[in-house]
């Protein structure tokens, strides 16, 4: 097991490279560049040579890569073009951001979509697989901008309720907790219902099929309470799916958030891509791409060890 | 005589023999399934206004409706000679002009303004109209002032938004619009993608590892970044594939079927087809890896069938039934796609009613104000559409395979409002 976690490290940098270079070509390949949004058309052919020069980008195009690539050591991912923001800097200020949503977000899909889910096939044919099946396809189908804007804005309407972040910023945990779950429990409770729509649905045919399995039999027939055949035999192998489901949406949810980011007014990683991508930023979002492969890369090991957890007949070579 | 008895029995059985019913099955179906049966009604809501948007449309969805505004009261009687008028509840400013009675007077200069009354200096008579004497409380209108924001009503069931346009058409035209698109994402990408999926899936090694390595560092990106770049590095005035299109192509420029900026819309489809068809060529090149195995291909190719051939003729038709399962699991999608990046303010261009658009920022800034209506219905309709998709997919499901009734496995949901998108 180590040497398997090992090696899945090793191939990381690989990676790492790979999609690095490939950000790198796919935002030089535009006609349109950072000059022409900085510029528009006021700029003359002058100014526009001397931007070009100062960002090294009539430099060729290989020595343009390297040059980036040598900064990352030192940690310098580069900056923006427009007021030249460091990315670090960026980063810092909105990772516990999207960090803190992603986590509160998983745990509430989790918390929601799995218990609904396992009533939903224990209880089969009954009014609450009925329900809970209703429910999980409200929740999948209804898009999150949608609930999230409806919740705001009827929440300002008829509660005279805003989020606090509108008010007075971000606030961190650390901090402030109470006013900090004020700002992050809707947001996340949104996201986290689309997610746990599909999560009821796979845990509850997951959680079907293993329990038509003969060791489940053999545990009721053994004579064990129902929570013991749930819990300890059932449970841990229907999670399978459910793991991989979360380790998919870990990776949607760190820059795929945006919308709801925007929404709610919490200045996270999400609105950083979107808006760098929007202006053509091309070094943010090189820097941006190369962190999520690396995050991407990171949860999908994790995912491949909880597998081997949950089933110990998965044993990797 | 047991044969005299006998004949006319069978022929009354035969004659009481049920007739299958076509619609009497349907109906029954439906009465079976009834969340599939409201599921296929909303879809076909969809279609129906979709495609009969101009009929059904009640206004313009482009165009801002006006009425005449009532700006305020007269306090005092004027004669035909008085310049100064005071005014109670004025909602009008120096140079505009309104009308009193048969008369229109311009507003020239602001004397007092205290608590809900103005004094004003007015020009009588604009317009050539001629002045008359006034009695204390005849009203003044503005006419043909933008109708913006307008509470749902008869006229406008629901209501206008800040430009006066009516949302229940800006709604139907949506549909029309949101359908397009997803109908022209989906021709493009399945038809892309299940060709790269099959070639890639039956020609197998160097081209196989490199196209999936490069659809796996494609998939690295979250869905909506890949989706916003592609959007961005495609949809820019002086792209390349712009310009192929406006020229080369008979993809009309202007307004066709009614949609204004087609091109744009167009390239908006080409943008989501792409992302796409990176979905279905790696479902494809699975389903073909297991395909390829089977004894009738190695057949065709031992009798010296050329792999273009087998592809043609053995390995396409057999994925045919896995396309349509993905173009309907892929289509509301692409309308939920479509409403995320128009959300963003990338999508479609500025006037074109789309369900996204009209959930963005100006109209969310409107419903914090109290009116609501302009943001609320357009997500309605979105929801509704990817609802219905859903409980049609779970039905068609239960129906086609009994087994599932237990299981509601398979690919989970047609269209995810959830995480990410």
């Amino acid at each position: 097991m180590r040497e398997y976690i090992l090696r899945r490290l090793l191939v990381l940098p690989l990676i790492m490279l790979g999609v690095s270079f490939l950000t790198f070509l796919m935002f030089r390949l535009i006609p349109g560049d950072v000059v022409d949004i900085n510029c528009g058309f006021q700029c003359d052919e002058e100014t526009r040579a001397a931007i070009r020069e100062q960002y090294g980008l009539n430099k060729p195009l290989l020595t343009q890569y390297w040059d980036w690539l040598a900064g990352i050591p030192a940690g310098d991912l580069g900056s923006s073009f427009r007021g030249h923001l460091p990315v670090t800097t960026e980063l810092e200020r909105r990772m516990p951001i999207t960090i803190q949503l992603m986590i509160m977000t998983m745990a509430l899909s989790a918390g929601l979509g799995i218990p609904l889910g396992m009533l939903s096939a224990v209880r089969q044919g009954s009014v609450w697989d009925g329900v809970a099946r209703f429910t999980s396809i409200l929740w999948l189908s209804v898009p999150a901008f949608y609930s999230g804007t409806l919740i705001i804005v009827f929440g300002a309407l008829w509660l005279n309720w805003t989020p606090p972040q509108f008010e007075s910023g971000y606030v961190s945990p650390l901090d402030d907790p109470i006013t900090n779950m004020q700002e992050f429990l809707l947001p996340a409770l949104i996201l986290a219902f689309g997610s746990a729509g599909v999560i009821i649905r796979v845990t509850r045919s997951s959680m079907l099929e293993v329990m038509r399995n003969d060791y489940i039999r053999t545990a009721w027939s053994k004579g064990l309470r129902e929570r013991s055949v749930i819990w300890r035999h059932a449970l841990k192998n229907a999670l399978i799916p459910v793991v991989t489901l979360l380790g998919l949406e870990a990776g949607g949810l760190l820059g795929g958030a945006v919308i709801i980011e925007s929404i709610f007014g919490l200045n996270g990683v999400g609105v950083y891509t979107v808006q760098s991508v929007i202006s053509r930023e091309l070094l943010v979002v090189q820097a941006l791409a190369l962190i999520f492969a690396v995050i991407y890369v990171l949860i999908n090991l994790v995912v491949d060890i909880l597998y081997a957890w949950l089933d110990p007949r998965i044993r990797y070579a | 005589m047991a044969q005299e008895i006998v004949a006319p029995i069978v022929l009354e059985e035969e004659a009481r023999a049920p007739r299958p019913n076509r619609l009497r099955r349907a109906l029954s179906l439906a009465r079976q399934h009834p969340l599939g049966a409201f599921g296929l009604v909303c879809v076909l809501m969809l279609f129906g206004a979709g495609i009969f948007a101009n009929v059904v449309a009640p206004y313009d969805p482009l165009a801002s409706s006006y009425v005449d505004n009532e700006v305020g009261s007269l306090v005092e009687s004027v004669s035909a000679d008085d310049t100064t008028m005071i005014i109670a509840n004025p909602e009008t400013g120096i140079g505009s002009v309104i009308h009193i009675d048969q008369e229109q007077v311009r507003v020239d200069f602001i004397l007092t303004e205290s608590g809900a009354e103005m004094e004003v200096e007015v020009i009588r008579g604009a317009n050539d109209t001629i002045p008359a004497d006034h009695e204390a409380g005849a009203v003044f209108v503005q006419p043909g002032a933008v109708n913006k924001l307008a509470s749902p009503s008869l006229e406008h069931p629901f209501g206008t938004d800040r430009a006066g346009r009516d949302v229940l058409s800006r709604t139907i035209w949506g549909a029309r619009i949101s359908l397009m698109i997803g109908l022209v994402s989906i021709a493009v990408g399945i038809s892309f993608g299940s060709l790269f999926g099959i070639v890639s899936g039956y020609i197998g090694g160097f081209v196989d590892s490199s196209i999936q390595r490069g659809v796996d560092m494609l998939l690295a990106f979250p869905a909506l970044v890949l989706l916003l770049a592609i959007i961005t590095v495609v949809g820019d005035d002086s792209s390349a594939v712009r310009k192929f299109l406006s020229s080369s192509t008979p993809v009309p420029d202007g307004t066709f079927w009614g949609i204004p900026n087609f091109l744009d819309i167009f390239v908006v489809s080409l943008a989501i087809g792409l992302a796409v068809a990176v979905g279905t060529a790696r479902i494809i090149r699975g389903a073909v890896l297991s395909l390829k195995e089977n004894v009738y291909i190695e057949a065709a190719r031992s009798i010296g069938a050329s792999p273009s051939r087998i592809m043609r003729s053995h390995i396409m038709p057999n994925v045919l039934a896995l396309i349509v399962i993905l173009a309907s699991i892929f289509l509301p999608v692409a309308i939920l796609a479509e409403a995320a990046i128009s959300f963003l303010g990338v999508g479609v261009p500025e006037p074109t009613p789309s369900w996204g658009a009209d959930l963005s920022d100006k109209n969310r800034e409107d419903a914090l104000q109290g009116y609501w209506w302009p943001a609320f219905f357009a997500g309605f309709a979105l929801s509704l559409v990817v609802l219905g998709f859903n409980l049609l997919g779970d039905a068609f499901r239960d129906i086609s395979d009994p087994r599932l009734r237990g299981g509601g496995s398979g690919p989970p949901g047609a269209g995810r409002g959830g995480s990410g998108i």
